[in-house]
């Protein structure tokens, strides 16, 4: 089967290991794979759903350390690079790490996938694609400590799912000798060994842009080696930055951050299970008892934590992530526990647990200074402190409706009615929690003295066209016709004119571009009052003969 | 359909200054952190009767810092969110709109209410009037404003009218809002003097939170 792509006639994107042994490579037309086998299934590359299948790997490999980040998906999304510095022990060494990864992924993902340990993301990228046999160098004795690891996905059978190979790429500190493990799957590179496993692999492994790649082979450099003992000014003059930028990489001399896929942590537990669980009030108990770790560990830091994720992993390999968002620095067991059941409860209807979870994490993803306090003597009857329940209280709603769903006003600087404020999530400050007295956003200060402007109680979502008569066209209404009824006007008042924020438009608004020339009108506002003393907030855009001729007329709000 | 003509169906404390108009007021007034008012509404609330804006609240002299919009999906959530913010106990007083509540909801609202000492005003769209567990009703309607020799609106009114009280009398009111002291007080001209004695305690409070629907 193949996937196919296509850029000047459908070429080969992917293929599985029949298609390999009939003779068919990467890049090849499918005329060309046609003639050569005769039949072959093809299906069009879905690089939306790799993208999503990658992602969805690479969280679920963060139950194996916190740093897990895809490769490129820019370019290619192929596989995932692990930071395992300090994990690998926790599974028995790196060797029984990566037996475990290739494991679960064969048995969870049905990907067969090569792995590989070096001390440098690009050393382990290239030692998992292209560390193909145990050659000489693979078969070198041991060297001592600091190992990454990288992982390369060999070739999947689903051709729906038109996948490339994950790679996955994992880092640890145990002295372990270099070994080869049988049947290509993993290598684990001795710390220092770079330059000598680098040497043989071919100019590819470089992780290069094509273009690169290409002009090195028809200079003669087919392997890197040929490359890492010659003089760097005439390459770092004649090729682009990443040709040195990538050996350097590879080779440790520079440094390449990893854009994990998840925040990393602050603090964290895992805990694997021996059966899975299902129940809520299973996953609530455990939530618990993370959480009183973490507590321990949160009082001794004198933190609180602002934001949590709790993350489910599955048997069949999904991973549920819950995250809890918390107004105050919090280390209350008992109300992050509610507000993870809470969120469970709202999960629970969307999904079902398939075949339970076998691992359950907790993580403080934001934490905040705290200071330690004395707890009540008496349990409070109206929740402590004023600020700290009304946060209490916000958490708790906000866990429930969702995380847009608790606002506040905030002022903004703008004429525009609608622009001239925002609801944002709620700040609630408190001196007890930081030490010091923070200023909300939303201050008092910032809003205007309550003077004499007319400003509606309610404003209408979206201004609301109306039908109205006026005596002259640039006069006040009399009468208007809104949602059905026909007010007579008894009383106007106005115009207050509000101008367009011209400085908002980007271009010049072009006559002919219709919805750039509404944004620019003028306003001209009117409270006006009908008999039964209903007020409205009307206006009419744009000014009469200088903007428009025929101007109309909108409710925008409401006043009683 | 008038236009924000909402009846309140106050449950909780008593209407303060009616029944005992000597007696102190049963809500603590605001310190420290609670000063927050709470107030829920369903998405479709929003949508038809537009959303509080805050520079028009702060022109009739409620501070928009001090309120907390709560944006539900359905009346279920609305009713939740009511509750759970009574029992927190941490804010001044909540406010949710709901369009349809049987007696027993409505009962068990009044309960967690008095349970906690906390006013809470439910906001029914006119159209709605059901038996109800409330201490009290108030219909909020609207009124001609006050204008000057010029025509222009000088002060803001409201009618209020009070249908339903335990322990008291109903009645009904025109309240206006005074720019200059930044309080709600009857109306001077349509005060009725026997009424206005004890009650414009009661109408600074009511229509700073119609405001808010």
């Amino acid at each position: 089967m193949l996937a196919v792509t296509g850029s000047g006639g459908p070429r080969i994107a992917a293929l599985n290991e029949a298609a390999e042994a009939a003779g068919l490579a990467l890049g090849e037309t499918l005329a060309d794979a046609r003639a050569k086998t005769g039949r072959v299934q093809t299906r069009a590359v879905d690089t939306t759903a790799d993208d999503t299948a990658l992602r969805r790997l690479a969280l679920w490999a963060t139950r194996y350390t916190p740093t897990a980040s895809p490769w490129g998906e820019e370019n290619g999304a192929d596989g995932l690079f692990l930071d395992i510095e300090g994990a690998a022990h926790l599974f028995g060494g790196e060797e029984k790490l990566l037996a475990d990864l290739s494991f679960r992924l064969t048995k969870n993902f049905g990907l067969p996938a090569r792995l590989a340990i070096a001390d440098t993301p690009g050393m382990a990228w290239a030692l998992a694609r292209f560390a193909r046999a145990p050659s000489s160098i693979l078969s070198r004795p041991a060297g001592e400590d600091d190992h990454a690891q990288h992982g390369g996905g060999g070739k999947y059978e689903c051709a729906e799912q038109a996948a490339p190979p994950p790679l996955h790429f994992v880092r640890s500190p145990s002295p372990a000798p270099l070994r080869y493990a049988g049947e290509d799957k993993y290598v684990i590179l001795p710390s220092g060994q770079e330059a000598q496993a680098l040497a043989p692999l071919a100019i590819e492994a470089l992780r290069l842009s094509p273009d690169t790649c290409r002009t090195l082979r028809r200079l003669g450099f087919k392997t890197v080696g040929a490359l890492l003992d010659k003089p760097r000014a005439p390459f770092a003059a004649r090729f682009p930055a990443e040709l040195l930028q990538r050996i350097d990489q590879a080779l440790g001399r520079l440094e390449e951050p990893l854009k994990p896929i998840v925040a990393p942590p602050v603090y964290h537990t895992l805990r694997y299970l021996l059966e899975p669980i299902f129940t809520q009030e299973a996953i609530v108990a455990l939530a618990r008892r993370h959480m009183q770790t973490l507590a321990q560990v949160l009082v001794r830091d004198d933190v609180g934590a602002r934001g949590l994720r709790l993350s489910l992993y599955r048997v069949d390999g999904g991973v549920e992530t819950i995250d809890i968002a918390l107004t105050l620095p919090s280390r209350d067991v008992a109300h992050i526990v509610r507000l993870i059941d809470l969120k469970l409860e709202a999960l629970a209807a969307a999904e079902d647990a398939g075949f339970g979870f076998e691992a359950v994490g907790l993580a403080v993803t934001r934490a905040e200074r705290m200071a330690a306090r004395q707890n009540e003597l008496i349990a409070g009857d109206n929740g402590g402190d004023g600020a700290e329940g009304c946060a209490l209280l916000v958490d708790t709603l906000r866990q429930r409706l969702g995380p847009h769903s608790v606002r506040g006003f905030a002022p903004v600087a703008s004429h525009l009615p609608e622009r001239a404020e925002k609801l944002a999530p709620i700040t609630i400050s408190s001196s007890l929690a930081t030490g010091e007295l923070r200023e909300g956003t939303n201050g008092a200060a910032a809003w205007p003295e309550p003077d004499r402007t007319t400003r509606p109680l309610l404003l209408l979502p979206h201004a609301e066209p109306t039908e109205v008569m006026a005596l002259i066209p640039d006069g006040p209404p009399r009468r208007f016709r809104w949602r059905g009824v026909t007010y007579e006007v008894a009383g106007a008042q106005g115009p207050e004119r509000i101008g367009a924020e011209w400085w908002h438009l980007s271009a010049p608004p072009a006559p002919a571009n219709a919805s750039a020339r509404l944004q620019a009108l003028t306003r001209d506002y009117y409270l006006v009052e009908d008999a039964d003393g209903h007020r409205f907030w009307l206006y009419r855009e744009g000014l009469y003969e200088r903007e428009t001729v025929a101007a109309r007329w909108f409710v925008h709000g409401l006043f009683a | 359909m008038g236009v924000g003509r909402f009846y309140f169906a106050k449950t909780g404390a008593p209407v303060y200054g009616r029944a005992q108009p000597s007696a102190p007021p049963p809500y603590p007034p605001p310190q420290g952190g609670r000063e927050k008012i709470l107030l829920v509404l369903p998405a479709y609330g929003l949508r038809d009767y537009g959303r509080p804006l805050g520079h028009g609240l702060n022109a009739l002299g409620l501070s928009p810092h001090r309120l907390i919009l709560v944006e539900t999906a359905h009346r279920k959530d609305t009713l939740w969110a009511m509750e759970e913010a009574l029992h927190s106990r941490a804010v001044a007083a909540v406010a949710g709109f709901i369009d349809q509540i049987d007696l027993k909801t409505n009962q068990r609202l009044q309960l967690a209410a008095t349970d906690c000492g906390l006013p809470l005003f439910l906001l029914r769209p006119a159209e709605f009037l059901e038996a109800s567990a409330a201490a009290t009703r108030w219909r909020v309607g609207a009124a001609p404003a006050a204008r000057d020799r010029f025509g222009l609106i000088t002060r803001a009114r409201w009618r209020l009218s009070l249908e339903r009280c335990r322990n008291g009398r109903t009645g009904e009111w025109m309240v206006e809002y005074d720019h200059v002291a930044h309080r709600f007080s009857l109306a001077a001209a349509l005060a009725d003097p026997a009424i206005s004695r004890s009650t414009s305690e009661t109408g600074e409070r009511e229509p700073s939170l119609r405001r808010a629907s």
